[in-house]
């Protein structure tokens, strides 16, 4: 009999109005993808504030929580002006995204272990536009599968599964 | 002509799980059954393994006389790509800037957003299949819209335009999207009066259209959306409950659909506070892409302790097994005088009570008005909701079998096939004439 394959799949979770919804997909996700026999281990790191006390679902390893840098004093009038429309509203979308999406990639790079654990994953998954920039600032560290999305998550298992 | 030969232009078509895929299965399949060979030119399914995942047991419906010609996408997905490893700096440091660039490039061959990048790729594999084989009937499936400029790739071969929605406009909110005298309109005008012939979902599109394109009225045709019988379909028993089961299956339009105010009406019909009680399960997509907005999530995680529940999605073909489970069935639609909604025939063909949750004046009320189980909401607020849904719970606890009986027959009317083989026969008589041989506008075919 050979041993179960390891598969362990690595989300980042940035900022999105319910990350524990979007944790408990991805990760169900995940594990229906996995051919049966498989062993499908999740690791979350999420860069924001937990506003719920869900609790994560059965197979995932752990929720580390990461504290993003403090938005900067004119971070409100940007929200304002990117709700806009027009070509300042479009303006003011792209530096508010530009200025989380790097919030988010700052913030793990500070954590060289959580960086090290995520490459260490067969599949690596963005789970919102904020948190696409740190996982693409991966590709040079890693032959993982850098992917945004469940859709994107579940194609990369089947190209794994299917090798 | 023994065995005409279509060539059947469906963007998407199994495994890939777009709506469209069940209208276009079917109409190859009854090509195919009337005696035809039949080719499809569709999208490499890779694409949608990464945008949107597949449905493999979906290619076991399709008739294996079909022959499938996949090609590239030409990049028309790329938007909704995931890998990573591919993005530009551009597309991660300015996404909208990225994507606003692809829009127009997309656009240089034919006017419509990242599906014009299709034209190529798709025109140059038409011209090759009827090098190889040569082609008596074309028959493009929109949208995309592309498909029909894809069908003027093969010169003086007739061709079929199957809209399943509208170009022209926008068949939620009914607001034109171009006028007929317009640069596309103008296109659109001369792709229908070169055509062949020209389907249409319901009358209200058809007589829309006929407003705005007179002279290729008489080639207008009808051909509604049916259900595609699939393996465990029939008749069951009727049961009495206390406590039903109520299902929905399909894909959650959430932006257009009124989720929120069906969600209200669960809990005011069988919340905690409610006498009655139910379990309401739902699967499917939860949007077009398979991807599942965090709102929807939510919303159902907090619904779990009212019995309602999301269970993912299902492969069409154990569709049978799902209904069967249930007893009753869940209509949320869009609103709009142009929507009937794919799933509404299958859903008749249950037999099963239908509780309707949409705006009645929708283009679907045409085919539910006479089903012996019909439950409208009389309005789309928590109220009118709860009430269908509490009056079908009621006809649940002591059903009337003669009326249970009545619905199932009233329902397989709407079997595909049937509805198909009377425009296929009358295809078979265009098919090998070239374009000349056939009147253009007034659509007298015979």
């Amino acid at each position: 009999m050979s041993a179960p394959h390891q598969l362990r799949v690595g989300i980042l979770v940035g900022q999105v109005s319910h990350p524990q919804a979007v944790i408990d997909d991805l990760w169900h996700r995940a594990t229906g993808a996995a051919p049966a026999g498989w062993q499908v281990q999740v690791e979350v790191v999420h860069v924001g504030t937990r506003p719920d006390s869900a609790q994560p679902a059965g197979g995932v390893q752990g929720i580390v929580q990461l504290q993003p840098p403090t938005p900067f004093r004119g971070s409100a009038r940007l929200s304002a002006l990117a709700g806009g429309q027009g070509p300042a509203g479009v303006v003011g979308r792209l530096v508010r995204d530009n200025l989380e999406s790097r919030r988010v990639a700052v913030t793990l790079a500070r954590r060289k272990d959580l960086v090290a654990s995520l490459r260490g994953s067969a599949v690596v998954v963005a789970a919102d536009p904020s948190a696409d920039r740190a996982v693409w600032q991966l590709r040079k560290l890693t032959g993982a599968h850098l992917v945004h999305g469940p859709a994107a998550m579940v194609h990369a298992i089947k190209v794994l599964s299917d090798s | 002509m023994n065995r005409p030969h279509l060539l059947y232009i469906a963007y998407s078509f199994p495994p890939s799980t777009a709506s469209s895929v069940y209208r276009c299965t079917a109409v190859a399949n009854a090509f195919a059954a009337d005696g035809w060979d039949v080719t499809v030119l569709t999208v490499d399914p890779t694409v949608w393994s990464e945008i949107a995942g597949l449905d493999e047991k979906l290619l076991e419906s399709v008739d294996p006389q079909v022959h499938i010609v996949p090609v590239t996408d030409g990049g028309a997905e790329d938007p909704a790509r995931g890998d990573l490893r591919t993005f530009s700096r551009l597309r991660v440091a300015a996404p909208y800037v990225w994507k606003e660039l692809r829009r127009r490039r997309s656009r240089r061959d034919f006017p419509e957003n990242f599906h014009g990048a299709w034209l190529k790729p798709a025109g140059r594999a038409a011209r090759d299949i009827h090098a190889d084989k040569p082609v008596d009937l074309v028959m493009a499936s929109a949208n995309p819209y592309v498909s029909f400029a894809v069908a003027q790739a093969l010169d003086g071969v007739p061709y079929v335009m199957d809209y399943r929605d509208a170009w022209a406009f926008n068949t939620i909110s009914g607001v034109e999207d171009f006028a007929p005298d317009s640069p596309t309109g103008r296109l659109e005008a001369g792709y229908l009066d070169r055509a062949a012939q020209i389907w249409f979902v319901n009358e209200q599109i058809r007589s829309e259209y006929s407003l705005r394109y007179p002279s290729a009225v008489g080639k207008m045709r009808v051909v509604a959306n049916g259900f595609d019988p699939q393996p465990g379909h029939g008749p069951r028993t009727v049961r009495a409950t206390q406590r039903p089961r109520f299902g929905y299956l399909g894909t959650l339009q959430y932006v257009n659909m009124p989720l929120e105010p069906f969600l209200e009406g669960w809990d005011v019909a069988f919340g905690a506070a409610a006498r009655g009680r139910a379990d309401g399960i739902f699967r499917g997509k939860l949007s077009p892409s398979g991807a599942a907005p965090a709102e929807v999530l939510a919303a159902f995680g907090s619904a779990a302790g009212n019995g309602l529940r999301y269970d993912g999605p299902i492969s069409k073909r154990d569709v049978a097994g799902f209904y069967g489970s249930l007893d009753a069935l869940i209509l949320l639609l869009s609103s709009g005088k142009f929507v009937t909604g794919g799933k509404t025939a299958e859903y008749l063909a249950t037999g099963l009570p239908i509780v309707s949750v949409h705006d009645l004046g929708n283009a679907a009320t045409d085919l539910l008005r006479d089903y012996p189980l019909w439950f409208p909401a009389r309005d789309l607020t928590p109220e009118g909701i709860s009430a269908a849904l509490q009056e079908c719970a009621n006809a649940l606890q002591s059903p009337d079998t003669a009326r249970w009986q009545a619905a199932w027959e009233y329902g397989q009317q709407f079997d595909r096939a049937a509805i198909l083989a009377p425009v296929i026969a009358e295809l078979r008589e265009i098919a090998g004439h070239s374009k000349a041989e056939l009147p253009t506008g007034t659509g007298d075919m015979q």
